[in-house]
């Protein structure tokens, strides 16, 4: 009897986890897609902040303006509550390494690079997904101009793609993806400095502007508490179903029991929130995944109170 | 059953809807420009991975050994060869660099590879291309290769084809040379 509820457990621990990985990785539903540890977390900032120094040796003139024009068209996302930082001019070179501190610069990647424009070097916890260090070094053995030279890739177009990197936002391929700035693919000549509605939406979700509340979940000692940040206080489930569903409680006890008392438990709610807003905002786009959304949310909470 | 049913799917979904983030920016290559660059092509196994830090520990490199199937370009007397790239995983540390695609334990790969010099002097062999240079040879015997953003995207960059439409192409690109 007590294997048959420890198998139902699991049961629903991976169907609500498979749902969520769904939700969370699928990139083109949401337009943008996230870079995720090998378990799954999210990478990003611990803060929704980072400074980056910038040497503009060895680039073209306006280098500087450039790059400081990147990194205020993410800060200047309004919904969201990210801002990048200029720190200043370094004479720097040391482009990748994990010293904690963020640069750009321009230089050589040498032979062994050859075919590669611009190179992105980030360093985060597995444990927690969290940014440590991040740089981006454009390769001059390839032409760069700030002028929209056709002739050569655009400084500003390049950082801020790269500079969406930075922000943990990956490369998109689908067809219907060239426009954003994040689309995995740029040619000399081509200007693309502004975001897209895609695009900002990455960020938001990354680093939602509204106010969090926080839900906390208590490890099996009692000793450890994990406190994860819900944004904006919002839940898909709670979404779904309506705030005043009463079988809300019932996946609430479920999640504050068996799945805050477990590890892989706990990383099933940190997936579950990290991705709450860009799982929302597909429900409001689709009835017909609101209704799934509903049915599925219904379904677990039967099958989670049916173990008593 | 019906609810088990849904659970695998659901699974299978999930796991295909994985994506493979990489970052920054390549020139596309084309399997022709691949084979003429690279000093030796191969299908293989990846029998182990480990990563550890450089001499200098600026940095953290991913070491693959891979067993040596077949030699498709080049002259190789070894059965097993060390492959490398930049990034990995050291405790709880992550490095990841752009275009990078790591090589798995326990996969079939075909990989267009160059001595490494700047790490290993040349005892080992890097990918032409990174991610480009890497592909993944599935139970269909379907080459995939994935994970890099390349100049030109709409080039013909042979993402994923029969292995053996593949290794004919490579064989003929390789008779030219």
């Amino acid at each position: 009897m007590k294997n048959k509820q420890t198998l139902r457990h699991y049961v629903a621990m991976l169907c609500t986890g498979s749902v969520l990985v769904l939700c969370a990785c699928s990139g083109q539903a949401w337009g943008y897609q996230v870079s995720t540890t090998g378990t799954g977390l999210e990478i990003r900032w611990p803060t929704p902040s980072a400074g980056f120094y910038i040497n503009t040796a060895d680039g073209p003139s306006g280098s500087l303006s450039a790059i400081k024009a990147a990194l205020q068209t993410w800060t200047n996302v309004s919904a969201s509550n990210f801002s990048f930082a200029y720190k200043g001019t370094t004479t720097s070179t040391n482009c990748g390494s994990n010293d904690g501190t963020n640069i750009t610069c321009f230089g050589s990647l040498g032979a062994q690079e050859a075919n590669t424009l611009a190179l992105n070097t980030y360093w985060f916890d597995s444990t927690t997904g969290y940014l440590a260090d991040s740089d981006i070094e454009f390769n001059t053995d390839f032409a760069w101009a700030t002028d929209s030279s056709p002739s050569a890739l655009d400084v500003q177009t390049i950082a801020v793609h790269e500079l969406g990197h930075a922000l943990s936002l990956a490369d998109l391929y689908g067809s219907g993806d060239t426009a954003k700035v994040m689309y995995g693919s740029a040619e000399p000549g081509e200007i693309k400095r502004v975001l897209t509605q895609d695009d900002m939406n990455g960020i938001i979700h990354l680093y939602p502007g509204g106010a969090a509340s926080t839900t906390t979940t208590t490890a099996p000692s009692g000793t450890t508490t994990t406190t994860i940040l819900v944004p904006g206080g919002s839940c898909p489930a709670a979404y779904a179903l309506g705030q005043d569903h009463p079988y809300l409680e019932k996946l609430r006890a479920f999640r504050d029991g068996p799945l805050a008392h477990s590890a892989p438990g706990r990383r099933i709610i940190r997936i579950y929130y990290d991705n709450a807003g860009s799982i929302n905002a597909a429900l409001e786009r689709s009835s017909a995944l609101r209704s799934a959304a509903r049915g599925f949310f219904e379904a677990a909470a039967l099958l989670m109170a049916d173990k008593k | 059953m019906c609810f088990r049913k849904s659970i695998v799917i659901l699974s299978l979904l999930a796991c295909m809807a994985l994506p493979l983030p990489v970052v920054a920016l390549m020139l596309g290559l084309s399997t022709e420009k691949l084979t003429h660059s690279a000093a030796l092509i191969v299908t293989g196994d990846v029998d182990d991975v480990a990563s550890q830090w450089t001499a200098d520990k600026k940095f953290i490199t991913t070491t693959a050994v891979i067993s040596v199937q077949q030699v498709i370009k080049g002259k190789l007397a070894e059965k097993k060869i060390r492959v490398m790239h930049m990034g990995g995983q050291v405790g709880d540390i992550v490095m990841r660099q752009s275009d990078v695609e790591p090589l798995h334990k326990g996969e079939k790969v075909l990989l267009f590879l160059s001595p490494e010099e700047e790490l290993s002097g040349g005892s080992a062999f890097r990918i032409e291309g990174k991610a480009q240079g890497k592909y993944s040879i599935g139970a269909d015997l379907i080459a995939r290769k994935k994970g890099f953003s390349a100049q030109a995207a709409d080039a013909p960059l042979d993402i994923s084809l029969p292995l053996e439409t593949l290794t004919k192409k490579i064989r003929a690109y390789v008779d030219e040379e």
